[in-house]
């Protein structure tokens, strides 16, 4: 799988991927076009609802939950995926998330944007959304903590602040790729430059920044990978807590997980094998990475069908009247069609992926990840209007089918989707730039054992050297530390663990911020909880004010939010993001591909300096004088 | 050297064989009293070392089929628990035996007459235990085989839910939960990470990044079986309906179980992610070492926590009884895993 990657330069992976960036072409416009036009549809028809009422959508008694509330579970679903590759996989060192992380990562972003919308429509009058936000009791507002709708409002909003805080900081390195592509190709008052410059934050790629950008992205990984189990987790307990046959089922949480990430992969596929194309990065988006998603489908496979049998099982060998009669019903009644069609469509679909046949033709991949997507819909809505449809009292059943305005806000719903991440595809870089690079240039930079320790450059008079491959900076770097040249600095357009152990670098004080960070955020929760409890004592469905079962997922929500918080804080400063200027001996292909050291010495050291640095085989070498 | 340490692992299966030759007597004396507890100690020892043995042997499946190549065919050193997951017909066979003093079933048939009765319960557990063993004959000879370890790790989530469902939900059949059987073969992934774990750790020759590779999946699996066991928690405690909540409420508020369920949070469910928090916990020898052997004391009182509460007349703490029965095991475990004919550490 590795080595069709590792036959691309670094020059070609950036030029590659910043390529498409440029000028897009008519069928790219067109797509534009079509999806924002969907997207106008849908808030037409959004803003129909708010004018007319919520009469026009076809939620009533009994079912008070429809479509919008099952598109809200299934978006939410569909962001998974991008956690998964970027922070399981990169956890379990799983090398070929390389090529799709970023898209899944910004898909990630855009579905939890998109989710977060459903709530509001079916909320009817959206300008009282404020109400659910959890904040201790002000204007005769009580939030209750065990409440389900509190925790899905601090289990979204810590996952889509997270999960943008983890998708910049992988973008930086990128960022400060595209600025200097940019200023060469368009100089440096440019917008689009400007706006690169904003965005990259000074990055330059020296050992500082690597270093604990390696170390912050890692423990944004740690941090992310139980957030996005407890996300759907919360969003499945907002069914499972309820006495209602059909919801009320242990095994939700981790049924909701694993189908949230097994539509959310075929979303990757559906949006990665077209964009492929269109943007011609078949160099590095190879048929191997979707086999390798495809066969991570298969595990997500074996736990929905495994859901699919324990669900009914468990309601039989229960031998409660409603339970039995709930299952009967689901399967016969009106909504059977439903539940027939997700074992072909959830199950046997994906399961062809066992066949090598059909995970290696992206027509058959394609085909059945809509198969999945579409299947896991069905499934939301199901799940989400069956329970109220059909519950204990016979005169009390109803019946529910979306109107043409719910159709529509679903259809402008999946036009937004669409049209924030082919927006993406032109703003940013699809693929993570300096990964890859990593991936090419990695191996040969693991070699040498030697350390020295190393403060930063302070003087700007200096030797800078310019080297073409990684070695050659890694072997200067070795012979500095015998020499007299103490005071010195590199560039790097990948991370090189190597040079980092060269230079001394083995500790980050991130760590320090991100627990710290985790240890508040957890009291903070615990603390807001009970505080807001204790305000009114309000003893609600029999439970004490004061209840740390419920608060423990409010604790978790909080250590998760603020360590990853206080962790970009640490980033920022220990890496002076922002508080300092770009040196004046940076030169634009650091990004790019090329290695650069620079000599911080005294005026009289300088030719001593470039004499040394020049037996180290360097492309270019530049005096720098105060 | 070689013979030296030869004598000293000859030794150590003396020692061993003592051990368990002595605890497996005291323990077989007790049964002639027929008293429920004896019973529920037997069933308590057979829904922690059998899914421990045999989860060991699932575990390099696991990390076959997900292409994992960080094992440095430290493998063997799991594999060599198969021989013990045979012994399990022999338990489930005195078991059988013991139903009348420790089964409810026989009283339950009337909630569902053929999928509750005895036979077909220890039938159906007899077959899931032989297909498993079956596929892990196969699969320790050919554990390179990915497809033959993508059936044994179906088997072994089929098998231990099954089990998971009639040996530890059944005994009390009133109470139920969907999500009960993935708990049980979670956990006993568990165990048998940490058992293979402390197997790593008697290697000769040890890399400390496998080292602390194991233990961070030690980390990640105690955190999965907290994560599975809180979401049936969250959702039995907020309906509080009344078939579902004498199972938290005897955990959770009763004496003296709540002092045991306090132990498993603190020690099983969140103690790894505590213990192993830095690097060089992570890393050191003896250290792992000791914190294993915690957790896997821990996690067999997590099954007899499991068990126990729920059937009317369970003894509510363990006492010298279970002491015995569990060295007795355990002993006859590692007797089983030294003399298995597999070598240890050979490089594939």
């Amino acid at each position: 799988m590795r080595g069709a990657v590792e036959q691309l330069t670094l020059k070609k992976i950036n030029n590659d991927v910043l390529e498409p960036m440029r000028e897009p072409g008519a069928l790219y416009w067109i797509f534009l076009l079509v999806t924002a036009g969907l997207a106008g549809w849908g808030a037409l028809n959004w803003t129909y609802q708010v004018r007319v009422g919520m009469g026009v959508a076809g939620v009533n008694h009994p079912v008070g939950w429809g479509s919008y509330i099952a598109n809200f579970v299934f978006w939410v679903g569909i962001a998974h995926s991008g956690t998964l590759i970027s922070a399981i996989l990169l956890l379990v060192r799983a090398r070929w998330r390389t090529s799709v992380s970023r898209s899944a990562e910004a898909m990630t972003i855009f579905a939890i944007a998109t989710a977060g919308m459903f709530p509001l429509i079916h909320l009817g009058r959206l300008w009282v959304f404020y109400y659910i936000l959890p904040y201790p009791s002000q204007r005769q507002l009580w939030p209750n903590f065990q409440s389900p709708l509190v925790w899905d409002v601090v289990a979204i909003g810590t996952y889509f602040t997270v999960s943008l805080i983890f998708f910049y900081v992988g973008l930086l390195p990128d960022l400060a790729a595209a600025r200097d592509r940019f200023e060469e190709r368009l100089g440096a008052g440019n917008i689009r430059t400007r706006f690169y410059k904003n965005l990259a934050l000074g990055w330059c790629g020296n050992s500082l920044q690597w270093h604990h950008h390696g170390r912050a992205y890692l423990y944004f990984a740690t941090l992310a990978t139980p957030l996005v189990v407890s996300v759907h987790s919360v969003v499945s307990w907002d069914f499972a807590v309820s006495l209602l046959p059909g919801w009320h089922v242990t095994l939700y949480a981790p049924y909701f997980v694993a189908g949230a990430i097994h539509s959310g992969l075929a979303m990757v596929l559906v949006l990665l094998i077209p964009m492929r194309k269109l943007l011609h990065l078949e160099n590095l988006i190879q048929p191997v990475h979707f086999e390798a998603l495809a066969l991570t489908m298969l595990v997500t496979t074996g736990i929905m069908g495994y859901s699919y049998i324990a669900e009914p099982f468990t309601d039989w060998y229960s031998n409660g009247v409603f339970d039995k009669q709930f299952s009967v019903w689901r399967a016969a009644g009106p909504l059977a069609w439903i539940y027939w069609l997700l074992i072909p469509l959830n199950v046997l679909a994906p399961l062809s992926f066992a066949f090598k046949k059909v995970r290696t033709n992206t027509f058959w991949l394609f085909a059945m990840a809509m198969m999945v997507i579409t299947g896991m819909w069905l499934e939301r809505l199901m799940i989400v209007i069956g329970a109220t449809w059909h519950d204990f009292l016979p005169h009390n059943w109803g019946a529910y089918w979306p109107t043409i305005v719910e159709v529509n806000i679903f259809l402008g719903a999946l036009g937004f989707f669409l049209f924030c991440f082919m927006a993406f595809s032109r703003l940013f870089p699809t693929i993570a730039i300096a990964d890859l690079k990593s991936e090419t240039a990695g191996e040969s930079s693991r070699n040498i054992i030697h350390s020295i320790l190393q403060s930063p450059v302070k003087s700007s008079t200096g030797v800078l050297a310019i080297f073409s491959r990684p070695e050659e900076l890694l072997a200067s770097i070795a012979r500095l530390n015998e020499s007299i040249f103490n005071n010195f600095d590199y560039f790097s357009p990948i991370r090189l663990a190597q040079a980092e152990k060269l230079t001394g670098r083995h500790f980050s004080p991130v760590r320090f911020w991100t627990l710290a960070g985790v240890l508040l955020g957890a009291a903070s929760g615990f603390a807001l909880a009970i505080w807001s409890a204790k305000v009114n004592s309000l003893i609600v469905g029999g439970k004490h004010p004061v209840s740390i079962i419920p608060y423990c997922i409010i604790a978790f929500e909080g250590a998760v939010l603020v360590g990853s918080i206080f962790n970009l804080i640490g980033l920022i400063i220990h890496t002076r993001l922002k508080f300092s200027e770009m040196p004046r001996y940076y030169d634009g292909r650091f990004s790019s591909d090329r290695f650069g050291l620079f000599v911080g010495c005294t005026r009289e050291q300088l030719k001593a300096a470039e004499k040394f640095l020049q037996s180290g085989n360097p492309e270019e070498t530049h005096v720098y004088r105060t | 050297m070689y013979t030296a340490l030869k004598k000293a692992r000859q030794n150590g299966v003396v020692l061993l064989l003592l051990l368990a030759t002595v605890c497996l007597g005291l323990y077989s004396d007790a049964f002639l009293f027929s008293d429920k507890r004896i019973w529920l100690t037997l069933l308590v020892n057979f829904i922690f070392f059998v899914p421990l043995a045999a989860g060991m042997v699932t575990w390099p499946a696991i990390i076959y089929c997900s292409r994992g190549t960080w094992t440095d065919g430290m493998e063997r050193a799991a594999l060599r628990a198969f021989w013990f997951v045979p012994v399990s017909m022999l338990l489930l066979i005195f078991l059988w035996f013991g139903k009348a003093y420790w089964a409810p079933w026989p009283q339950m048939v009337a909630m569902h007459p053929i999928w509750l009765s005895s036979e077909f319960i220890f039938a159906r557990a007899a077959v899931a235990l032989m297909v498993f063993i079956l596929l892990a004959t196969f699969f320790v000879k050919r554990y390179s085989n990915k497809l033959l370890g993508t059936f044994l790790i179906l088997s072994y989530c089929i098998a231990f839910t099954i089990i998971g469902f009639d040996f530890v939900m059944g005994p009390k059949p009133n109470w139920y939960s969907a999500l009960f059987g993935g708990y049980f073969f979670i956990s006993g992934l568990y165990a048998a990470i940490t058992a293979w774990t402390l197997a790593y750790t008697f290697a000769k020759e040890l890399k400390t990044e496998v080292l602390e590779d194991l233990t961070k999946l030690i980390i990640t699996f105690s955190l999965l079986t907290t994560y599975l066991m809180y979401s049936q928690l969250i959702v039995i405690w907020y309906e509080n309906l009344p078939g579902e909540t004498p199972f938290i409420l005897m955990r959770l508020n009763l004496e003296p179980w709540k002092y045991f369920s306090a132990w498993i949070l603190g020690v099983v469910y969140l103690g790894p992610l505590v213990l192993f928090l830095t690097r060089r916990a992570r890393t050191s020898r003896m250290f792992v070492k000791i914190v294993c052997v915690i957790l896997l004391a821990g996690l067999w009182l997590e099954r007899w926590w499991l068990v126990v509460p729920g059937v009317q007349g369970g003894y509510p703490r363990p006492g010298l009884l279970e002491l015995i029965s569990g060295v007795a095991f355990a002993s006859l475990f590692l007797l089983i895993y030294n003399l298995s004919r597999i070598d240890y550490g050979r490089a594939k």
